[in-house]
């Protein structure tokens, strides 16, 4: 009876205790690596360029992340970042961005929270200056 | 819980009048239960964080805020944003406005920032995760 629930454990349970064990502290790592995590800062610089305040257009940019199971973070941690960049890309060179407004969504997802970072602002043409 | 409740019964109700068997009624019930959870989620209004800079400010120092708001795993309640409890540390959806809010607050006569940096940080409680935001800048007025 014993040597039978044995064969049934280990049928369930993987086999190797080796294998187990490592399987184990895999888990324990992935979990105490993704108990807490710090976002990459992002930076909004106030624009001291001259700019042409009539000629304003709203720009916009956006990044999502997964957060699985509440705990591993898919692309979470550097959302700020991402959609910045593409802020920025929409604005284009030669324009100054400011009146940055930020907006953050979610959605749940079953098996975790979809997170979103939705940027919108004003670009205005930078003022070249004028050389003599 | 109770609406929950009332939807899966109307349902139910439904599905036995059309004659279906009360496997293939339960069947219809979880999946429309998990299109409508899959279509839950929410939005936050936008919160400006880097104003157009007046012509004249006078600059007071760095200003910073931080504010945080959590997410609870108690399946299938797992997508309530827990508001306003202080263990949990607030309102999830505001996170951004207090976080600025409060960086504003910290410099007495502070009417807004510039160069605005915000970082995020979350940890994972078992339970839930909070996230929380963090706002520095420059104070003006």
């Amino acid at each position: 009876m014993g040597a039978r629930l044995d064969e049934m454990r280990n049928d369930h349970g993987g086999g190797d205790p080796m294998k187990k064990t490592l399987m184990q502290a895999a888990l324990l790592a992935l979990l105490a690596a993704c108990a807490g995590c710090t976002g990459t800062p992002v930076t909004f610089k106030s624009t001291d360029v001259t700019y042409d305040p009539t000629k304003g257009r709203t720009v916009s940019g956006s990044a999502c992340g997964f957060q699985l199971l509440l705990l591993i973070p898919i692309r979470i941690n550097d959302r700020y970042e991402r959609a910045y960049a593409e802020l920025l890309n929409d604005a284009g060179p030669g324009y100054s961005v400011t009146d940055i407004n930020v907006s953050e969504r979610w959605k749940y997802g079953l098996v975790g929270t979809a997170y979103c970072t939705d940027l919108k602002a004003t670009a205005y043409p930078q003022r070249t200056a004028v050389v003599n | 819980m109770m609406r929950t409740a009332r939807l899966y019964l109307f349902i139910k109700e439904v599905c036995m009048l059309s004659r279906m068997d009360d496997v293939e009624a339960r069947s219809i019930v979880v999946f429309l239960m998990i299109a409508c959870m899959t279509a839950t989620g929410c939005a936050s209004a936008y919160k400006t964080v880097l104003p157009r800079p007046p012509d004249h400010y006078q600059k007071l120092g760095e200003a910073r805020g931080n504010a945080c708001g959590s997410m609870m795993i108690l399946a299938p309640y797992n997508f309530i944003p827990v508001a306003e409890l202080p263990f949990f540390g607030g309102d999830l959806n505001k996170r951004v406005e207090n976080a600025y809010q409060n960086a504003i607050d910290s410099v007495p006569g502070a009417t807004a920032l510039l160069n605005v940096t915000m970082q995020e940080n979350w940890f994972w409680w078992v339970l839930g995760s909070t996230k929380c935001v963090t706002i520095t800048g420059e104070a003006i007025r």
